[in-house]
């Protein structure tokens, strides 16, 4: 269809009339109930990234933990089977319930409003996600009080993961943990494709999409494609641990390799997850910091979708320390180098933005300086180690412990906190404080570089990583010492971004629509969002669409307002194609979430409990897909001929 | 009062039940997903077949042939009647839809049947060497979307013979079906490498 712009009358008291008929229609429901309920993509968004940031300031707790261990030679702060547990629970804590989820959180948030519509494709689907990922979290940190946590690494190696090595239940709390949080990301991944796939307002087309919403597309592939091997490992391990299978099992014909294999095919997919979304919050903080649109969007969107397709191709490069064929090793050191020409193209794209632009100094801005800086020093040790001969020697050293928290740290966390600087006002209505701002950037920046770039040269000396202690005549004590002192500064600054986000919820300046003169559409509506998002769904006719509207750009009109409807639109060229009904809230992903829980804990327990799970998930899915509201919903209204019938 | 321009969709369908529908694309991403979890199942088990001295052990004894060839020729056999319920759920035609379903529960249940002599009947089991544990990963992942699959399928005949047969039942119908070929596909993948390659 194609419909034809036509002028109506409007008024303050229709649009009022509206507001309230949208908001009976989309808004969630009170109290404890309403909120274990709603399906708003805000406020489950919201929570994602609040229950991420927790688990990111506990993994920073453990991490300070181990700093304080190694800040001298021979310090008695934890012992070895405390520091094994330690840094297992950091590295998991920090991939599996930070750094993925708090990248999905700001993607469910953002991703409607981006492409204006009203909702993600699956409301229910959403929620049950943040559902499962909060409980996986809370099972993991009972286990590890109650003294089951895993002491096998974030990758929990086979064999020292096998039960013959590692008896208790750390291991399975750890590889229950993964299914956990993997089903919440493959279930966001879905929505979030077929939200940017379906639900783009007319004229949005691929050309003209946002590119922190091609980041999410092609993060939320990326999800799809990578993470199944992890949860298909980590079943295979618990299996070996439980039913005796032996796919790990050498001396029943299986192969510990299988396991490095199948976990750095997601593992190192997994390190783009975490920094695809992170360069789409970059290139939109440079965009508007610019006051311009970006230079070589098409190339900027390319490299996106390079990076992504390339990150499947190096995942052996983990494994050069293994049983790798020469011709083998060449492959993945040449693609490893490959990728960084994707990476190197955006960063020259926006460094000519800012060039040709107008840049305003903000804090947002401000990180995404700090990224440029932190994640280019990554990036190029990350080609040293691309080769082969290089990394067989510092392989498992303190030098790997630094290149991969300048890509982790510099590629995910700082783009983050630019974005959630640039995106908390649309979020809560309020500025954060400016000054505050500054001064967690530069405590973060100094704090950051003083704790990690001693440890390239930690590394270079021979220190390996996951040592508890090491002795005085190593001569690695000043370096650790310099890097444990840096600590102080990053947890000042992690202060300061707190005080400064409770303190802007009383104190801080009112944000108004549009704080930055952004070009793109969530900026359009008020801040904080109303329920149904947009008053007037807007059309766009470029890619920066509030830098470009005219008087007679057209809004949407005859989707309804009495009902939870949202406007579908083709892929190719973004025109309207149906009008369809999203669902609206419900009890029964809690306790789906709930029931699918209480059956990945028994099965660690006893292999009864996958057939006794299913068995308890099967009411509250039915009751979910129930049509209750029959009459309500055309889709499940008898059909006219019927009717005559 | 002010003018402003919109544009009008009000004219637009508000239900859809074929490929347009926003379930039908969650769904393709779905199998996209079970799919990806299968290639690398099948992956795992050439990858252990390629370290292996001997694939399979010499004490193992393979699984028959009869079955399995009996169950591929009843896959093949319920491609008609899954064709047949689409169809009719794009014609919106209950009453064909009805008929054919209960053709594809019927046929869909001796599989599960079939399926569950086969599994029974099988001389090694999962902690048999990591050949057991490899195939017996093909077999449990298919056991579960057939019987899942299956399910559906009942469920979807029952409500759709109590009537009254709406846009929902033609959606889902349509996206049972999409489901069931999946199962197909991978049932012959695993036809060909389980109970054939060994042999040949």
């Amino acid at each position: 269809m194609t419909a034809v712009p036509t002028a109506v009358p409007t008024s303050h008291e229709e649009e009022l009339d509206r507001a309230r008929r949208l908001e009976a229609a989309w808004g969630s429901p009170h109290g404890l109930v309403g909120a274990l309920r709603t399906v708003d993509h805000k406020a489950i968004g919201r929570r994602y990234v609040l229950t991420a940031l927790t688990f990111f300031a506990i993994g920073g707790v453990l991490a300070t933990l181990m700093r304080l261990q190694l800040r001298q030679p021979g310090a008695h702060v934890l012992s070895a089977e405390q520091y094994n547990q330690i840094f297992t629970m950091h590295g998991s804590t920090m991939m599996f319930l930070f750094a993925v989820p708090v990248m999905e959180g700001m993607m469910i948030y953002l991703v409607p409003l981006l492409v204006g519509t009203r909702n993600v494709a699956f409301p229910r689907l959403n929620a049950f996600g943040y559902f499962i990922y909060v409980l996986g979290g809370i099972f993991f940190y009972v286990a590890f009080l109650l003294h089951a946590g895993p002491d096998v690494g974030w990758f929990a190696y086979t064999p020292l993961s096998l039960s013959r090595f590692s008896p208790g239940k750390g291991p399975d709390v750890w590889a229950q943990l993964i299914t956990f949080t993997e089903l919440s990301a493959l279930v966001v991944a879905v929505e979030i494709v077929v939200t940017i796939a379906r639900q783009r307002t007319v004229g949005m087309t691929p050309q003209r999409m946002p590119i922190f919403v091609w980041a999410s597309l092609v993060t939320a592939v990326m999800i799809i494609f990578a993470m199944p091997a992890i949860m298909l490992s980590s079943s295979m391990l618990i299996m070996d641990r439980l039913v005796n299978t032996h796919f790990f099992d050498v001396a029943q014909g299986g192969s510990a390799l299988l396991w490095q294999h199948l976990f750095w095919f997601f593992g190192h997919p997994e390190v783009y997850i975490i920094f695809i979304p992170a360069m789409g919050m970059v290139s939109e903080i440079v965009e508007t910091f610019s006051g311009r649109p970006i230079v070589g969007r098409p190339a900027v969107i390319a490299s996106l979708a390079a990076t992504g397709t390339l990150g499947f191709g190096l995942w052996v490069h983990h494994m050069f320390a293994t049983t790798v064929p020469p011709v083998g090793g060449s492959f993945f050191t040449a693609t490893s180098i490959l990728i960084s020409i994707p990476t190197g193209v955006q960063i020259f794209c926006w460094i000519a933005t800012l060039w040709t632009g107008r840049p305003r100094v903000t804090v947002p801005l401000l990180f995404v300086a700090a990224f440029i800086v932190v994640f280019v020093i990554g990036g190029l040790s990350g080609v040293m180690i691309a080769s082969v001969p290089l990394d067989l020697q510092l392989h498992d050293t303190f030098f790997i412990v630094a290149h991969f928290h300048y890509v982790l740290i510099g590629g995910g966390v700082l783009p983050l906190f630019g974005g959630l600087y640039y995106w908390i006002p649309k979020a809560t209505g309020r500025l954060l404080s400016e000054r505050a701002g500054r001064w967690h950037f530069w405590l973060w920046l100094i704090g950051f570089n003083v704790v990690f770039f001693p440890m390239h040269f930690l590394g270079l000396a021979g220190m390996p990583r996951r040592v508890y202690t090491y002795q005085p005549d190593t001569g690695w004590g000043p370096l650790n010492l310099l890097a444990s002192s840096g600590v102080l500064l990053v947890i000042a600054g992690a202060v300061v971004f707190v005080v400064a986000l409770l303190r802007s919820r009383t104190h801080g300046a009112a944000a108004g629509d549009d704080p930055w003169r952004a070009p793109s559409l969530e900026w359009g509506t008020s801040s904080p969002p109303p329920s149904y998002n947009y008053l007037d769904l807007p059309t766009v006719r470029s890619a920066v669409p509030r830098w470009t509207a005219h008087a007679d750009q057209p809004v949407i009109a005859g989707v309804r307002d009495d009902v939870r409807e949202v406007l579908v639109t083709r892929f190719a060229d973004a025109q309207p194609d149906h009008r369809a009904r999203l669902a609206g809230p419900s009890i029964w992903p809690f306790v789906l979430a709930i029931t699918t829980t209480v059956g990945f804990i028994w099965s660690i327990f006893d292999p009864w409990g996958v057939p006794i799970g299913l068995i308890l998930c099967a009411p509250p899915l039915i009751a979910w897909f129930w049509p209750w509201t029959r009459e309500r919903d055309p889709r499940r209204a008898p059909l006219a001929s019927e009717a005559a019938a | 009062m002010s003018a402003r321009a919109v544009l009008d969709v009000s004219a637009l369908p508000t239900a859809e039940h074929g490929r347009r529908a926003l379930v039908w694309l969650g769904q393709v991403w779905m199998l996209v997903i079970e799919g990806t979890m299968f290639a690398l199942a099948f992956a795992s088990y050439f990858y252990l077949r390629a370290t292996a001295d001997v694939w399979p052990p010499a004490n193992v004894e393979l699984p028959g042939l009869a079955i399995p060839t009996v169950m591929l020729a009843l896959f093949l056999a319920t491609i008609v009647p899954t064709r047949i319920s689409s169809r009719a759920a794009d014609e919106e035609d209950a009453p064909r839809l009805v008929r054919s379903m209960v053709v594809l529960s019927v046929l869909e249940l001796v599989a599960v049947a079939l399926w569950w002599v086969y599994l029974s009947r099988l001389g090694f089991r999962w902690y048999d060497y990591a050949y057991g544990s490899a195939v017996w990963l093909l077999l449990g992942i298919h056991t579960f979307h057939l019987v899942v699959s299956t399910a559906e399928t009942v469920v979807l005949t029952t409500l759709a013979a109590r009537g009254p047969v709406t846009r929902g039942h033609y959606l889902a119908t349509k996206i049972d079906g999409m489901y069931w070929y999946w199962v197909i596909g991978w049932f012959i993948a695993i036809y060909l490498v389980v109970d054939l390659l060994p042999r040949v």
